[in-house]
């Protein structure tokens, strides 16, 4: 009772616009009043929730993010991806798909990725004639693949839940986010057939060579940051940081268009950004405890237990749940909230962690698409100066290839499991 | 917003932190690789800094109104009934977090004699964040209420 209680004071607030971070403090606040508890340790669980080394990787991989969206090097890598693929039917719906690829190996947000390239791709689809509702919508259906494809911030905070190796889960995403490009990409050719979408000329072996030249010490960074991490040189923090470092001196070296006030905006943005995260991740640490106090986890658990009876009902079920959650809340709380509740039972039905984790940062992904509550969908709204309203519609066909790659990944766990297994 | 008015003073200090925090992250990267024995605060020391960043950051966030919420269906509302519904929801922040002051109060004191494992520092320097971020909180929640009741409040945005 108590427990159903604590839910549905905590969901109230969210959708009437309480901030996600603080409504969770305040639901544990009024927990701890209730039972006569004290707050006594409240602080110091919310210090101690942050008080994490692998979760330093969030604000690192971000500040990457930034540091690459401002020195320019999104221009290079649609560049090249435009040289390489924009001869296609529906050429830019394809470059747009591609160059979100090239991005997501070295940023590990979907948010960056729709902020930082959507407004230069929805830009040249529109001057190019592609309606602003497709070019709205590749575009946020390409920026999930972000947090699938190395580094991840998600998988970060996924193996900081679960206490699953990262590099495992980075190494994991590979195949899936292929898979999502892949299947993104057949959508625009059977839109852009449909619709007659133009189509760039066919470019020369030189002029590709040229582009990827220009792009190829971008298009290292997955490669420094899975091979450090799987040699032992660094962990995933470090990673995050030698990525940082590395982002700011190939643009010294190449690119040379950082300046000293874009680099300090970008830290002030990432810092307040990564703050705006870190106070879900005290509500978290401080409500997980009112969660756990209350049985929370055994009681979900064996809700679920008498609904299910393996694990392929688990995942349905799972699968279903997260994607319901995920169209009204934010991503990040399911993440947080959720999962670590859910871990112990895909465990006891033998199911591998690092293929949960990827099934969960896949359907989390889809739900940053899923209208009402879509954050790339917000993003590309904003950047792209797209009504909302156009965006929530226009992207519900965009959902299909996605899903249809989740439903591969749960059906064949080698393909989150395989490549991990292979490096070991 | 005007540029003047971009970065606040707790957004300057959580950057610098941050700055240092990249700094210490690759020392201990360079230290491992490059000299033995290698560095053994620079862990602790990032973890310190994150922290501090986090959570002086948040009261950056309070500034710029930049939580992440979901206002899909308040957007729905009049604009008057918009204001007084964030009014209420700083209010009841507002509460809390002066809570919260006396009782980060009490943990930094009964923290100051828990020595950190490999910082000349005590635990209560890393609890001490927390207190100067409910300061900084309660003062800008403060100052936007203050603007709400003047009517100048300032739209909740987006954190991209």
């Amino acid at each position: 009772m108590i427990l159903a209680l604590i839910c549905a004071v905590w969901l109230v607030l969210v959708f009437i616009g309480f901030a996600i971070g603080p409504a969770m403090i305040i639901v544990s606040m009024g927990y701890f009043i209730y039972s006569g508890m004290g707050m006594n340790f409240g602080v110091q669980r919310m210090v101690d929730g942050l008080n994490s080394f692998p979760l330093l990787a969030v604000p690192l991989f971000l500040l990457a993010a930034g540091v690459l969206n401002s020195a320019g090097i999104t221009n290079h890598l649609f560049g090249f991806a435009r040289a390489l693929v924009g001869h296609l039917t529906g050429g830019l719906g394809h470059v747009n798909v591609l160059a979100s690829l090239f991005f997501s190996g070295m940023s590990g947000s979907a948010i960056a990725d729709a902020g930082g390239l959507g407004k230069l791709e929805i830009k040249a689809m529109r001057d190019a004639g592609y309606d602003d509702e497709f070019s709205g919508s590749v575009t946020a259906a390409s920026s999930m693949i972000g947090p699938l494809v190395p580094p991840s911030i998600t998988m970060v905070l996924y193996g900081v839940v679960s206490n699953t190796s990262i590099g495992k889960l980075f190494l994991g995403g590979v195949v899936p986010g292929f898979l999502c490009a892949a299947s993104l990409m057949v959508m625009v050719y059977v839109l852009s057939k449909r619709r007659n979408y133009p189509r760039d000329p066919r470019q020369s072996r030189s002029e590709i060579w040229e582009k990827f030249v220009k792009s190829a010490p971008a298009l290292a960074t997955p490669f420094i940051i899975i091979i450090g991490i799987f040699s032992g040189y660094f962990s995933p923090t470090e990673a995050a940081a030698i990525t940082v470092g590395y982002a700011i001196l190939i643009d010294l070296v190449f690119y040379r268009e950082l300046t000293w006030k874009s680099l300090w905006a970008t830290i002030y943005d990432t810092a307040r950004v990564s703050s705006s995260i870190a106070t879900i991740i005290a509500g978290v640490s401080i409500l997980g405890f009112v969660l756990a106090r209350e049985q929370a986890p055994q009681q979900i658990a064996n809700l679920v237990l008498s609904i299910v009876d393996g694990p392929i009902s688990f995942l349905i079920a799972i699968n279903v749940m997260i994607f319901f959650l995920g169209a009204f809340i934010e991503s990040l709380a399911i993440l947080l909230i959720v999962v670590p509740i859910l871990i112990p039972v895909a465990l006891g039905f033998g199911i591998d962690p690092v293929h949960f984790g990827i099934i969960v940062v896949l359907n989390l992904m889809i739900s940053t698409l899923t209208p009402p509550m879509g954050m790339a969908l917000f993003v590309v709204a904003q950047v792209g100066e797209i009504p909302y309203h156009k965006l929530a519609k226009a992207i519900i066909p965009w959902l299909l290839p996605p899903i249809i790659v989740l439903i591969l990944v749960c059906t064949f766990p080698f393909l989150a499991t395989g490549l991990p297994n292979l490096m070991n | 917003m005007k540029e003047r008015h971009r970065y606040g003073i707790e957004g300057i200090f959580a950057s610098i932190l941050f700055v240092a925090l990249i700094v210490v992250v690759l020392l201990q990267v360079a230290g491992r690789t490059l000299l033995f024995p290698s560095i053994v605060w620079t862990e602790e020391l990032a973890r310190w800094l994150w922290v501090w960043v986090a959570l002086i950051g948040v009261a950056e966030v309070e500034r710029t109104n930049t939580h992440l919420r979901m206002n899909f269906l308040t957007d729905f509302l009049g604009k008057r009934f918009q204001s007084v519904l964030y009014f209420l929801f700083d209010l009841v922040w507002l509460i809390a977090m002066c809570q919260l002051i006396w009782i980060a109060y009490k943990t930094v004191m009964r923290t100051t004699r828990n020595q950190s494992v490999t910082l000349i520092f005590n635990d209560w320097v890393l609890y001490l964040s927390f207190l100067v971020a409910s300061l900084f909180i309660v003062f800008r929640v403060g100052q936007r209420m203050i603007l709400t009741l003047q009517g100048k409040s300032q739209s909740v945005r987006i954190n991209q």
